[in-house]
């Protein structure tokens, strides 16, 4: 297929050479596609990308319902394909690769994107990749710059809450996780609970910004334990009864009590860092640039980043997080986390299951099944 | 045709490769791509939905969904001569179900208690009972009724069915029913 060259676009053979991978997401409550390519020498080219978000159409219950998300997906991934490879100025023929979301998450819309990633796959004789979403997440400092292996890795989001020290694209080493809920989940609950609405997030950040974050005595879970995991159910109980022992709460309550639970989500994100990064400098005592990355959704608000600022100061990291909108879920990630893996000839057969547990660190997540643990097993 | 239960996602890439390899009838050769659209197992109608979708919009062709509903009605009636009641299971004591007159669909397809169906079908002349749903209704009917075409639908008649549709617009999943998710306060979505 053949286009027009466009004059804003690097002309030349160096322009034409590495891989171009199209990425496909639907783990959760976002369509999203989108063009990669991964130059030789290891810098990645965003080529399009393309998101839906169906946040309205889970507003109204506070919160992602599965079966909405997979029915939105299922009618919404084709077109925006479509409208990818247009911004690219390409076809399927210009792929060398197609990658797909394959788990954790939500899997009816997992399945969805692997589905559709399979049907490319066959009809375009291109190879598919199976890509881990949190390996997805945790390559997205790699997407705007040099990011050498190793670092340590902060993912804080709506469905995770982990800290990996990433060696390597096939190394990526626990630390520490949360044992019941996500730090986003944490905010969106308790929001939920103030009557603050959804998502939880960034009302609870705006209301904060008003009140006083020393008003409400409440706990910060796991803080004096050595380790590196995190809790916050503890935390959404304590809320829950601050807030229904307020009589008639007002504005003020409101913002006093939002600025205190944030303040504590940000006191446990950092305290939590601390151990890791204690941690990290022993698995890699020589290295001379520590590197601590904050991504997933959470990394975007304000207080959560400069607590985390505070704590990189004081072990000597430089803390860095992906654009906004690559923080959020995405398809350029799990496109780079599938060029990445092609460049290496790891590709996935057609029978490529989807995952709805998948950890990254299958040993550490085996021995000390922190997160979600159930009778299947370790979910991430 | 293979029966696999749960695993569509895992099985239906590689089984459509060994056809086209079997037949050799390669991708670039289709015309048209025909998906049984529901109703079903969500998640397994979403499989084979996606999948078509993912293929039509590579080849540039179109692809088309075809109702089980439809697909045991021509399988019980080929010919196209007579009056079929197609009914799925919907589990829950209810049924997905349909009429087809000379292989026509006659309005919308509708979820109704088995009940409710079985009293429908009281009031009308000579038909065929047809779907997974048969047995189900046949027994509500009191029994002596034959039900044909309970098997999961026949991918050859969903193919007669694509080639022969007029609609060519993506093909959406039949669901038989909403999303189980209630509203904060327990009001059920509109």
């Amino acid at each position: 297929m053949a286009f027009a060259a466009d004059p804003s676009k690097p002309q030349g053979a160096s322009a034409s050479s590495g891989l171009v991978v199209l990425g496909l997401e639907t783990s959760c409550d976002e369509t999203a596609a989108a063009v990669l390519r991964l130059r030789e020498d290891g810098s990645a080219e965003v080529l399009a990308d393309c998101v839906y978000s169906q946040i309205e159409e889970h507003t109204p219950f506070g919160g992602v319902v599965p079966e909405i998300a997979a029915r939105a997906h299922v009618d919404a991934l084709d077109a925006l394909i479509r409208r990818a490879l247009d911004e690219a100025q390409m076809g399927f023929a210009d792929l060398d690769a197609v990658a797909a979301t394959s788990g954790p998450g939500l899997v009816g819309g997992v399945m969805v994107g692997l589905m559709t990633a399979k049907a490319i796959s066959l009809a375009a004789d291109i190879p598919l990749i199976a890509v881990n979403h949190l390996e997805g997440h945790a390559l997205s400092p790699r997407l705007t710059g040099a990011c050498p292996f190793p670092y340590l890795l902060l993912l804080i989001s709506g469905g995770h809450t982990q800290l990996l020290a990433v060696d390597d694209l096939t190394e990526m080493t626990r630390l520490g996780s949360t044992i019941d809920d996500a730090a986003g989940e944490a905010f969106d609950k308790t929001a939920k609970i103030m009557q603050l609405g959804y998502p939880g997030g960034p009302a609870m950040e705006q209301a904060a910004l008003s009140g006083d974050a020393t008003r409400f005595d409440l706990p910060r879970p796991l803080t004096r334990s050595p380790n590196a995991d995190f809790s916050f159910a503890g935390l959404k109980t304590a809320a829950r009864r601050a807030w229904d022992a307020l009589d008639n709460p007002d504005e003020q309550d409101r913002n006093d009590l939002a600025a205190s639970v944030q303040a504590a989500i940000a006191d446990c994100l950092a305290d939590r860092s601390r151990n890791a990064m204690a941690m990290f400098i022993e698995r890699h005592p020589d290295e001379a640039e520590r590197r601590f990355v904050v991504a997933g959704g959470v990394a975007a608000n304000k207080a959560v980043k400069s607590a985390l600022e505070t704590a990189c100061a004081d072990f000597g990291f430089t803390l860095s997080a992906p654009p906004a909108k690559w923080c959020t879920d995405n398809a350029v990630m799990i496109a780079l986390a599938g060029a990445e893996r092609l460049k290496r000839g790891e590709i996935s057969d057609l029978d490529a299951p989807a995952r709805p547990r998948w950890p990254l660190d299958q040993r550490a997540a085996a021995d000390d099944p922190a997160s979600g643990a159930g009778r299947k097993g370790p979910k991430a | 045709m293979e029966e696999i239960g749960r695993g569509h996602a895992e099985r239906l890439a590689p089984l459509v490769r060994e056809l086209m390899e079997e037949t050799g009838v390669t991708a670039g050769r289709l015309d048209r791509i025909g998906v049984v659209a529901g109703p079903g197992s969500f998640t397994g109608v979403r499989v084979g939905v996606a999948f078509a979708r993912g293929l039509a919009l590579t080849l540039d062709i179109p692809a088309v969904g075809v109702s089980a509903l439809a697909c045991a009605a021509r399988s019980a009636d080929p010919a196209r001569g007579k009056t079929v009641l197609a009914a799925h299971d919907a589990r829950r004591d209810e049924l997905a179900w349909q009429i087809y007159e000379r292989g026509e669909a006659k309005g919308e397809m509708r979820l109704d208690p088995v009940e409710a169906v079985a009293g429908q079908a009281r009031g009308m002349d000579d038909f065929i009972l047809a779907g997974s749903g048969a047995m189900k209704l046949a027994a509500a009917l009191g029994g002596g009724l034959e039900a044909a075409a309970t098997e999961p639908p026949d991918p050859e008649q969903a193919a007669r069915l694509a080639a022969e549709a007029q609609d060519l617009a993506p093909p959406s999943p039949i669901y038989q029913r909403p999303p189980d998710a209630k509203l904060p306060g327990g009001i059920t979505p509109l």
